[in-house]
């Protein structure tokens, strides 16, 4: 059974300019561990699918289809169940630490609360407080901090190191899936390179499930074993990290990742290659295939017909009316 | 004689009284119409040195010639902001939200009162920016538009006064991916047909590698590695260049050497050769081997010119030299 | 064909600079008249600011005249000839309340213009140029906050003579420091912001600096600030008058309500003490609900961008 699936989901946000659908119809499977990246730009939705997993999504959002954690729906849960399976089932590292740590606790007082939080209640209180300092210790040198770190406060620590916290936060209650939302923007290479070797470290050792969020394609390439390209709220293309990085189906993709040219290919020497116009804004969508505005080989056809998914190869779909056949 | 744009010359920039040497001892040259990606981890002191380069910090030492004037202070620095221009980091922070585009643009010619028609100076920065049509622009205001979109009023605004060196921080760090190419490819064309120099300071050296003609790479307020592009990013002589380069997603062929520690904080500065610390030449025991382990560890590598215009601050590569 | 053939411009700066300024007052207007109470507020300063302008049109000083005022009734209740009666002198209370409006409105308003003009001054040049200027500033603003109000206020009006401006005087010597933090406190942070950088990267003096970016950020807070000055101005001239500092030769509302005094109440002549006191409350409460639904309109607006 799979460890999370995403089945037709829909999520619409209301604001007040109207309905904006930032999710429109994705499906997504995980087995254990697997290790599955989604990557896409300003205003694709996935930023948005991190937060629907776990149910948060400001009030009034409209979500349709089905998130199942462990075969489980996690919006017909009950909110007992809802708060039991939060951390446990799924959790989720955030992007920009330094807004989601509060900056006045200390950052072993924040690890200890989601232990706390999720701790058995017969547990005598004074036990049950010390064995939760001592995993908080564990998990920090697990992430590569001295566990005596752990009185300090997030502005005392650099980004690298704050980000670390935030992985060992989402370790706290051996979740089975971690989904990682832009974990590495923001940091400098080198130390995006070691919270990455982390992650997989992390991952393989606790056999972990991982959802991998970034807009930059390179990194997954290197972290995820599967990938998934979203545009305007849709998977454009999904298929192995490596065939997809290195043989893009879609027009969208392609132009992704030749944005990230790899050093000493000489077609990019030189050449910056981009696409024109903007991402598009999820309350104003294009009509028909939304890329098509972007497109250099659109047809008459992408401006009236939304393409779903279609089969390339095994494993492997896209959907552009240029490539494979329908799925 | 080459044309030379720029030329620093043992710069310094400090702060905090002294303590915290930002920028320590660097020089470099740029020509006419060349563009040099200054890369470096946050704390090398790479956006200080550009800001110095237009007078937005005092130098502590040594001296900045542009275009054969000295950058002083005072009078002298209204002319020199005619021929040298600026991208801030944040597109969306460097526009004043009560201004319109228009006036954006036009603030710089306004303030060195250059000579025309002043809406169609504006209408043509914003057009060669790939604005077109400029005038649906014009009334806008930054809000209105995208963070690609607010890049290029940016760098019309830049252009417009015809600089003969535009400064780059970080020019696409905070733009979408897929459009990162065209504001690098509209930077390559001002180069085409201005013939403006620009310093591109960045973190990626995939951006590097997409439009820059040499290469400089800074640790901690010092430049260790500096050459033609091709040179330096596919075959890097500076321990911390190689394990930049390797760790870089993009790239293909070398072996990930991540180094251990955090980017180093310019308010403390180690002995000898400032990258000892974490030079995985000393932490595998090959430069004690090779008998210049004490030196890495006791004397500060200077840049010396090798054969060629790639140089590099490094004792093991003397050593394979000597 | 030249790029400046193909994108002719057919608006001149001015017209871009005055379009937007329209633009931007519709916008704000719109706003405005959204928020029922503001627009209430609005009308009812609207009479007042009339009611003063209309005065001297409707009678003079000398229905204040002992000569003329002799045969009137004296603490006359409301009737058909004196629409709010009169007082223990005969005096038409209708008419003292009409030209008190003039005296409080013109004491608030001066004093404020003062109070804003000292304030922003000194908080513009303290935020600006920092160093020992904004040090030395700081702490005359602070000497002159820390002074207690009302004490200063009663010495300075028995050491000076006693007349309208002085009163003008005293609000604005001692009310400008709250102005003049707030406004050096918003310089401060618009100092930093990223724009103002670059517009000395692109060669900006100090007075492009202060002209073009500093001070349209500075100047809605201080419309603001000075729409919620003017109510504390004006009760505060109330309370000198009503203490007796006030200009005895001029009909303010607190003057009147020093004149009819406890008199008026323990005998129940409450068209004596009424009338001004709900006018000081209408027009205190009117310039208060502008200034909260200004502030609302303006200040939002460039949070938001």
């Amino acid at each position: 059974m799979s460890v999370l699936e995403l089945r037709n989901l829909h999520v619409t946000y209301r604001t007040e300019g109207g309905l904006v659908p930032a999710v429109r119809g994705v499906n997504l499977v995980l087995e254990e561990g697997d290790t599955v990246g989604l990557a896409g730009e300003s205003g694709c939705g996935k930023s948005t699918i991190a937060a629907a997993v776990l149910r948060l999504l400001p009030r009034g959002t409209e979500v349709t289809g089905a998130v199942l954690l462990d075969g489980e729906d996690v919006y017909s849960m009950k909110p007992g169940r809802l708060r039991a399976v939060r951390w446990t089932g799924a959790a989720i590292v955030f992007q920009g630490a330094l807004h989601s740590l509060n900056p006045v606790r200390r950052v072993g007082q924040q690890i200890e609360e989601a232990i706390v939080l999720h701790s058995s209640q017969a547990a005598h209180s004074a036990h049950s407080a010390r064995s939760a300092r001592a995993r908080v210790g564990e998990l920090l040198e697990r992430v590569g901090i001295p566990a005596a770190n752990a009185d300090r406060y997030p502005h005392q620590m650099s980004g690298g190191q704050r980000q670390r916290v935030l992985i060992a936060l989402a370790l706290a209650c051996d979740p089975k899936v971690l989904i990682a939302d832009e974990p590495t923007t923001a940091l400098d290479v080198m130390v995006q390179a070691q919270v990455l070797a982390l992650l997989e470290e992390l991952q393989r050792e606790h056999g972990l499930s991982l959802l991998f969020i970034t807009h930059d394609l390179s990194v997954l390439t290197h972290t995820c074993q599967r990938l998934a390209v979203m545009y305007a709220g849709r998977i454009v293309e999904e298929g192995s990290s490596s065939e997809v990085f290195t043989h893009p189906q879609h027009p969208y993709s392609r132009a992704l990742t030749a944005a990230f040219p790899t050093i000493g290919d000489l077609a990019s020497r030189m050449n910056p290659r981009g696409l024109a116009g903007d991402p598009p804004d999820p309350s104003a969508l294009p009509a028909g295939c939304s890329f098509h505005p972007r497109c250099a080989v659109a047809t008459p056809e992408c401006t009236t017909v939304d393409i779903a998914l279609r089969q390339v190869a095994v494993g492997r779909r896209a959907a552009c009316v240029h490539v494979g056949v329908p799925a | 004689m080459t044309d030379t744009v720029v030329s620093l010359v043992n710069v310094r920039v400090q702060f905090g009284g002294g303590r915290v040497h930002a920028v320590d001892t660097v020089s470099l040259e740029v020509g006419r119409g060349e563009v040099v990606a200054l890369v470096g981890e946050s704390g090398c002191g790479k956006t200080t040195l550009i800001r110095s380069i237009i007078g937005l910090e005092p130098l502590a030492h040594g001296s900045i010639t542009v275009e054969g004037r000295p950058v002083g202070r005072g009078r002298g620095l209204r002319a020199l902001r005619r021929r040298v221009q600026m991208i801030f980091q944040d597109p969306s922070g460097s526009l004043n939200p009560r201004h319109s585009i228009y006036e954006a643009v036009a603030e710089g010619l306004r303030i060195h009162k250059v000579k025309g028609h002043e809406p169609t100076l504006v209408a043509e920065a914003l057009a060669a920016a790939g604005l077109r049509p400029a005038e649906r622009y014009l009334r806008r205001f930054p809000h209105e538009l995208s963070g690609g979109q607010r890049q290029r009023v940016l760098i019309a605004a830049a252009m417009a006064l015809q600089p003969a060196l535009l400064l780059a921080d970080e020019p696409v760090a905070s733009l979408d991916a897929s459009i990162r190419g065209e504001i690098l490819a509209l930077m390559r064309s001002y180069v085409d047909t201005h013939g403006v120099s620009i310093i591109a300071v960045t973190h990626d050296l995939g951006l590097a590698w997409n439009i820059a003609d040499r290469v400089a790479v800074m640790y901690l307020g010092r430049i260790v590695e500096v050459g033609p592009a091709e040179d330096v990013l596919r075959a890097p002589k500076h321990p911390y260049t190689q394990a930049l380069l390797s760790v870089v997603p993009e790239i293909e062929g070398m072996e990930q050497q991540i180094l251990t520690g955090e980017t180093p904080d310019p308010s403390r500065v180690p002995s000898g050769c400032r990258f000892h610390p974490r030079c995985p030449l000393l932490a595998s025991g090959e430069a004690d081997r090779l008998g210049f382990g004490d030196r890495c560890r006791g004397v500060d590598p200077e840049l010396e010119p090798e054969v060629g215009a790639h140089q590099v601050a490094c004792h093991a590569v003397y050593a394979a030299l000597a | 064909m030249s790029l400046a053939a193909e994108h002719p411009v057919h608006d001149s700066p001015r017209s871009i600079r005055w379009a937007r300024r329209r633009a931007s007052a519709a916008d704000a207007w719109g706003r405005f008249r959204r928020d029922r109470m503001a627009l209430l507020a609005f009308a009812v300063l609207a009479a007042f600011v009339l009611m003063a302008f209309l005065a001297p049109f409707v009678s003079d000083r000398a229905d204040f005249s002992a000569i003329n005022t002799g045969d009137n009734p004296t603490n006359h209740p409301p009737d058909g000839q004196f629409l709010l009666g009169t007082d223990s002198l005969g005096r038409s209370m209708a008419l003292q309340v009409l030209w008190g409006a003039r005296v409080s409105l013109f004491v608030g308003f001066a004093a404020t213009v003062l109070m804003i003009g000292i304030g922003v001054a000194v908080g513009l040049a303290a935020g600006f140029f920092g160093g020992w200027t904004d040090a030395l500033l700081m702490r005359i603003t602070d000497w002159f906050m820390v002074i207690p109000f009302l004490p200063l206020a009663i010495v300075l009006a028995t050491i000076l003579e006693r007349s309208l401006t002085t009163i003008v005087m005293v609000i604005g010597v001692t009310s400008w420091p709250s102005t003049a933090r707030l406004v050096r406190s918003q310089v401060l942070s618009i100092r930093e912001r990223l724009y103002v950088d670059r517009a000395r990267a692109l060669g900006a003096g100090r007075l492009h600096i202060v002209g073009r970016h500093i001070l349209p950020n500075v100047t809605p807070l201080i419309l603001a600030n000075t729409t919620l000055a003017v109510p504390i101005a004006i009760l505060t001239e109330t309370t000198l008058s009503f203490l007796g500092l006030g200009d005895p030769t001029q009909v303010s509302w607190g003057g009147i309500l020093e004149s009819v005094g406890t008199t008026a109440v323990k005998a129940g002549y409450w068209w004596q003490y009424l009338p001004p006191g709900i006018g000081i409350v209408m027009v205190v409460l009117a310039f208060t609900v502008i200034g909260r639904a200004l502030e609302a309109v303006l200040d939002p607006r460039l949070r938001e961008r």
